[in-house]
């Protein structure tokens, strides 16, 4: 039996954080480990890809991966925008967003509260932070 | 109750291979079961220098669990991989997630 088919018939929920991780030498100057942000989202589109439930949020250093104002030609930000081809239709801003944030327009974004994400984290099966 | 662990712990970070290790003999002492072990970014050197390399040949003997690296950290670092680790990709891990009672984070 094919794998993927095994693991459609297996659905979780997975609730995937991007946050950068804590300061590293591969920092960038705002401190967001990009190697971890990149692992954590191609764990969320490879989940999404294998038929999984998956609410991806952003916090910490990787909310610019959802503001307006990011470099629209960095390979993270446009990593990101095929989200939606891996059923990844909605995202999620912890707390951070102001009344001035602009997000990107190829994605619905979305404000999330410390409490959302508990309760998220807490209906999760699979909960991980990059 | 079967965990799957994914460690992204650098080489740098003082005990926590030790710590990890610790995990791991605690789980099994209380009967638990290690599926797998996935090593993603800096944990796959880590996971395979002189230091530590003998210590996840024991543990996988002691817990039958699959090492795994990560395709991309191993083909970015260009490393040799010595048994009993094997080379996966994400799929291995979604999988691993999957069937998993647990899944525990060590960064």
């Amino acid at each position: 039996m094919p794998t993927g088919w095994c693991l459609l018939s297996n659905r979780k929920s997975w609730l995937i954080t991007l946050a950068g991780g804590a300061p590293t030498s591969t920092g960038d100057s705002d401190g967001a480990d990009r190697t971890a942000l990149q692992a954590g989202l191609d764990l969320a589109l490879a989940a999404g890809a294998f038929g999984q439930r998956v609410t991806l949020v952003f916090a910490g250093g990787g909310v610019d991966l959802v503001t307006h104002t990011t470099d629209a030609e960095d390979p993270l930000y446009r990593l990101l925008g095929s989200a939606p081809f891996y059923d990844i239709d909605l995202v999620y801003v912890l707390d951070g967003a102001t009344s001035q944030t602009i997000f990107r327009d190829d994605l619905h974004v979305t404000a999330m509260s410390h409490n959302e994400w508990l309760a998220a984290a807490g209906e999760a099966h699979v909960v991980i932070n990059y | 109750m079967e965990i799957s662990l994914i460690i992204r712990t650098p080489g740098t970070v003082p005990n926590q291979c030790e710590r990890i290790h610790d995990f791991i003999q605690s789980a099994v002492d209380q009967g638990h079961e290690i599926k797998q072990c996935f090593f993603q970014g800096a944990g796959v050197s880590a996971a395979l220098n002189d230091q530590t390399l003998p210590r996840w040949r024991q543990l996988a003997t002691l817990t039958g669990a699959e090492l795994l690296l990560c395709s991309q950290a191993v083909e970015a670092s260009a490393l040799s991989v010595p048994e009993p680790f094997v080379i996966a990709g994400l799929g291995a891990l979604v999988e691993a997630a999957v069937n998993a009672d647990r899944l525990v984070s060590f960064v």
